[in-house]
């Protein structure tokens, strides 16, 4: 299939990109690496009337490191954060979670922000930027403004972003030297859906420690009951049976199968996080 | 050479036989200068694009096009009932081979009644292909919509719908192998088991898809066809017959063809109706199925369920076997292949490397309204050889018997024939015994039973499988679909020329879709001409151009197709030393022809070189008495005589590892010992056997058209339907047993289909293999990680 008709237009300014995402006529859309948004269009499921390419905005390309976090543009894809190009501030975690996105091809188009924005609950940066608590950066109209990632994705392929909003990047926090993270994905093959997603961070310097659980039908889920304990028995009972009890305690409901596999990927994350 | 000498040519001086060179067209398709249909443009062409049926079943009360006609750039809509009265009417998919069996009428596009989800209803031909797509939102269509048949096990059950009234029931066809005393076999048998097996839909997934071009030229009123196919010359019969235009006045160009695994040798409606509207139009008109449409529009197989059992003595020898099959085709039988042959080849090939003489087996088909299915690569033999192979293996787990111990006992003999399968169907020229002795060492069978102990007192589960088999190839007349009254060639035919420089063209009958089958063509003719292979050039794909044949489908290229090239290579070296011989004035008995020059025998004296033969041959023919008239060309045909098919065998071993608390499946290695007969080119020979078993491990682990109760295909685009790629498969090492067949001088068999064969059946025998401390066996295909986990009890 091929895609409706839409215009097209690219900018390097962001008050310009602003200026075209507000115009009355028709909607319009963000398009980073195309990687989520070119097949939907190809597909006939996203029709916009006009796309703004905003691959050369340079703002949204930064990289920079603060004491306490590193900004990564949200035009940064998924490819460069593989190659270690940008600092580590987490352990090597968000680069072994870019290493496991779909294929070499998509990760060097796609983007951590289009990623966030596109919101898919089997995405993997929602999942692992959630266990790390980061910060989402936006533009707008109005200046800029931050959300915490935990309200920014409010359900499946929908996010807190005004139509006349872009996203500029993301403060991802730095872990402390004892900080520990497990990240388990299961799918049947690389780059497809994930069955499910466990990620787990625990930094007892800064006292956080999150377990999430994503590859729902809705946006990840955060299990910090859970996250508590297995922080406090540095993850020792937290075994296949304590992970299914812990997503019983959701109240979510899973069938059988997904149930299981999710208990998998939170076992295994845990696991991972202290060396099992 | 002389003709009694033939092995000697295939290991003489001017031997390009048993030699791995690289395809043709390798180099040139990697650097993007592939020519594929859509590369193919010509001045005026305009775009198809189809409205497809939403529905399983329903009605078409009215057809609104007024305002996809008013669309920019549309230059032409036309509904299934407007294309129904420009065709000659509807074909009718069964073969006379096939007794009993029945189809109702189908035309190209739906004209009051679409059948399955995906049918072709409306065509809408413009500019582009986005404006005809546009066009194709605009139509209105009024269905009613009618209870669809979705399940084989419902499909005769008295007030399932039935699909075809006139048919009166779902039954497409039936038929009953029964060999020797079953019943008594089983009555008085030491063990008997059963089990039942399910194996899921799936689809070719080439990856270039679908494509055509179709040019009428109203000035000459000739037909060219650009397409991407496997079989020109049918497309040619059907395409010309379906449209009313003389076969001589349409010509079918198969250019390169990225893919095709049996999908490109039917008959798909939108083609011919994007052919029609180059009648219509009087300008080429350009389909390109999408990646959605090829979903619900090419070909489906494989949707059976089979009961078995088997009776084995104490000692270890197989008794009986019985199978009851059940298959689900389509709402219509393909046409003209039909989509009963699957079901055909389960019954033909399965246990066949086993000698056992009491076997019945039954298959019953039945229409559903979902995609029709039919041959797609390995015809039925996944099914088959699944079944025999895990009914082995539960006979000599239940005596205690080692996997390979009791196939050691149960093959037939290597010195056993020629003989039959258990089916009935002649084998001959076989070598299970080589085969499985080559595969054990190659996989070092004894050290992966020891790992394997070792690994499971650490909890990890490891199985190895091994998976025997018989495949069908190189089909000849008999009982085919010749002689069923398709219009399919079941000879092949090569012509060869010398040209004036020395030069040869070789034009065969069957194509290449990335095979490399021009290189082996090429290196057979080099081979008995005696020429160096950068002298040849190997013309397919053009039905003005090559000689009448079947194209390539059923591993036939090489063992049909090849012995073509070889015997009218021969012919023509013949008359080339015998025009030397009076050039020369020597016995011609005393020339040979090394390295492209006629030298003399025996010496390797240079006498005259071919493009001097080639000169006087063309210009200087004044140089020749006058009695005597050179062709310098030769065309031969080949076909067999008596076999129904050249039956080859070989063996796989698999390693997989089971992850038991997710039933996710890691194939570790994959091992193949294959019996091609003469090997012509062993590269290509083991990359289709490589490539084949990559295809058989997508339907054993992922590919799936799912369908729900109402017969929607529910996972019909590349994001929901999983294939294979390179990242997930295992490493194959492929090695070969060479025993040529009897039936030609050259003794290729066929080589493109055993992979696919046997791979989902070896490794659904080794994850149950992994799973036996657990005493569960999967039975279902795709073995996905619910299948697994549900066996497992977990879930
Ligand atoms: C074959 C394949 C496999 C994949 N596998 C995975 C996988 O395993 N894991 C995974 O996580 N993802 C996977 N993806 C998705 C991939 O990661 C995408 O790159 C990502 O989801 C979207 O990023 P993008 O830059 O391509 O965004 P685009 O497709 O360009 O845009 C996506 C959406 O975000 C909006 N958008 C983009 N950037 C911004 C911005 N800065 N501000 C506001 N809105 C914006 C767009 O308007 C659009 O709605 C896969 C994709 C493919 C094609």
């Amino acid at each position: 299939m091929k895609a409706a008709k839409f215009d097209y237009t690219k900018t390097n300014d962001v008050a310009e990109a602003l200026s075209v995402l507000t115009a009355e006529d028709g909607d319009s859309k963000v398009l980073a690496g195309s990687q989520s948004l070119g097949p939907m269009m190809n597909l006939r499921l996203a029709r916009p009337d006009r796309l703004i390419d905003i691959r050369a905005l340079d703002a949204l390309k930064a990289v920079t490191q603060a004491p306490d976090h590193l900004f990564v543009g949200a035009l940064v894809t998924h490819a460069a954060i593989e190659d270690g190009i940008l600092p580590d501030v987490t352990r090597g975690m968000i680069q072994h979670v870019a290493a496991g996105i779909a294929y070499r091809a998509v990760r060097n188009r796609g983007t951590i922000g289009g990623s966030l924005v596109h919101a898919d609950p089997a995405g993997d940066w929602p999942a692992a930027l959630r266990a790390l608590g980061a910060q989402i950066v936006i533009d707008g109209p109005a200046g800029t403004r931050e959300a915490a990632i935990d309200t920014f994705q409010l359900g499946a392929f929908t996010v807190a972003l005004e139509e006349d909003e872009i996203v500029r990047g993301v403060r991802v926090p730095a872990l402390s030297g004892s900080a520990r993270w497990g990240y388990h994905k299961i799918c049947r093959k690389p780059g497809e859906f994930a069955e499910s997603i466990g990620a787990y961070v625990c930094d007892p310097e800064s006292g956080i420690a999150r377990l999430v659980l994503a590859a729902t039908e809705d946006a990840p889920l955060q299990l910090d009951t859970a996250a508590a304990a297995i922080a406090q028995n540095d993850g020792a009972k937290f075994d296949l049976d304590a992970a299914r009890m812990a997503l019983t305690e959701t109240g979510e409901t899973f069938d059988p199968f997904k149930l299981r596999m999710h208990a998998v990927a939170l076992h295994r994350a845990v696991a991972q996080a202290y060396g099992a | 050479m002389s003709d009694s000498g033939a092995s000697s040519v295939f290991e003489g001086p001017n031997s390009h036989i048993g030699r791995s060179l690289s395809r043709a067209s390798a180099r040139r398709t990697v650097a993007g200068r592939g020519r594929y249909t859509d590369d193919i443009t010509l001045p005026r062409t305009v775009h198809a694009a189809f409205v497809r049926s939403p529905y399983a079943h329903a009605r078409i009360l009215k057809i609104d096009t007024a305002d996809a006609e008013a669309m920019p750039g549309v230059v032409l809509v036309m509904t299934g009932a407007e294309l129904a009265e420009r065709s000659t009417g509807p074909w009718i998919g069964t073969l006379s081979c096939f007794e009993g069996m029945k189809s109702a009428p189908q035309y190209a596009m739906a004209v009051d009644r679409a059948c399955w989800q995906g049918e072709p209803v409306v065509m809408v031909v413009a500019e582009r292909r986005a404006l005809a797509e546009d066009a194709c939102e605009q139509i209105v269509i009024d269905w009613e919509v009618i209870s669809p048949t979705a399940e084989a096990e419902t499909a005769l059950d008295a007030g399932t719908p039935v699909l075809h009234p006139d048919l009166g029931d779902n039954l497409a066809f039936t038929k009953t192998i029964d060999r020797g005393t079953v019943d008594d076999a089983f009555a008085s048998a030491d063990i008997v088991l059963e089990e039942s097996f399910s194996f899921g839909r799936h689809t070719a997934v080439s990856l270039e898809p679908r494509a055509l071009l179709a040019d009428y030229d109203p000035g000459t009123e000739r037909l060219t066809i650009h397409t991407s196919n496997q079989v020109p010359h049918m497309i040619q019969a059907v395409f010309a017959r379906t449209l009313g235009v003389p076969e001589h006045n349409v010509r079918v160009i198969a250019p390169d063809v990225g893919g095709s695994f049996g999908l490109k040798i039917h008959t798909f409606g939108d083609e011919v109706a994007a052919t029609a509207a180059s009648i219509e139009l009087g300008r080429p008109v350009k389909f390109i199925a999408d990646r959605l449409e090829s979903f619900v529009s090419d070909i489906h197989a494989r949707e059976h369920q089979i009961s078995a059992r088997i009776a084995v003595s104490k000692a270890g020898d197989i008794q009986a076997l019985e199978i009851d099959d059940l298959a689900g085709v389509g709402a219509y039988s393909a046409y003209p292949r039909t989509s009963v042959f699957e079901a055909n080849q389960v019954l033909n090939i399965t246990a066949g490397p086993y000698k056992f003489e009491n076997y019945r087996a039954k298959t019953t088909v039945v229409y559903l309204n979902k995609v029709p299915t039919s041959q797609y690569r390995s015809v039925g033999h996944p099914i088959g050889i699944s079944v025999g192979e895990h009914m082995v293996d539960r006979a000599a787990e239940t005596l205690g018997m080692d996997p390979v111990e009791f196939r050691r006992r149960n093959v037939m003999p290597d010195d056993a024939y020629p003989g039959v399968a258990p089916s009935g169907v002649p084998v001959n020229d076989l070598s299970h015994e080589a085969c499985l002795e080559k595969l054990i060492g190659l996989m070092d069978y004894e050290g992966l039973l020891r790992e394997q102990a070792a690994l499971r007192k650490q909890g990890v589960y490891r199985g190895i499988g091994i998976a025997g088999f018989i495949k069908g190839t190189a089909p000849g007349p008999q009982g085919y679909y010749g002689s069923g009254g398709a219009p399919i060639a079941s000879q092949d035919a090569c012509t060869v020329k010398l040209e004036p420089s020395g030069g040869v063209i070789c034009t065969v009958g069957v194509t290449d879709q990335g095979q490399g089958v021009d290189t082996v063509m090429g290196q057979i003719a080099a081979t008995a001409l005696g020429i160096p292979l950068d002298q040849i050039r190997v013309i397919e794909g053009d039905t003005d151009a090559v000689p009448y044949g079947g194209g390539t489908y059923a591993s036939r290229a090489t063992a049909i197709g090849g012995e073509a090239v070889y015997q009218a290579s021969c012919d023509l070296r013949r008359e080339i030393l015998t025009m030397a011989g009076i050039l020369l004035q020597s016995d011609a008995e005393t020339l040979d022809i090394v390295g492209g020059n006629v030298v003399t025998a025996g010496s390797g004296e240079i006498r005259v070189p071919l493009s001097e033969i080639g000169r006087i041959g063309h210009f200087q023919l004044g140089e020749l008495p006058n009695d005597y008239q050179p062709t310098l060309s030769a065309t031969r045909r080949f076909r067999l005589t008596e076999l129904p098919y050249i039956f080859t065998n070989g063996i796989h071993g698999a390693y997989v590892e089971v992850d038991t608390d997710t039933g996710f499946l890691r194939l570790l290695k994959h091992w193949v010992v294959e019996d091609c007969g003469r090997l012509i080119n062993p590269n290509l020979a083991d990359e289709q056997v490589r490539g084949g078993c990559v295809q058989g491990l997508g339907g054993a682990l992922y590919e799936h058209c799912l369908y729900d109760e109402n017969a929607q295909l529910l996972n019909g685009s590349m994001a929901d339907y999983l294939t294979p790629m390179a990242a997930e498969m295992p490493d194959i090492e492929v090695a070969h047993v060479e025993t040529p067949t009897s039936e030609s001088e050259l003794g290729a068999k066929g080589a493109g289909e055993s992979g696919t064969g046997a791979a989902p059946g070896v490794v659904m025998c080794a994850v149950n293999n992994a799973l036996r401390p657990f005493g569960a066996a999967v039975t279902a295909q795709p073995m996905t990680p619910e299948v697994v986990l549900r066996t497992l009890g977990k879930i």
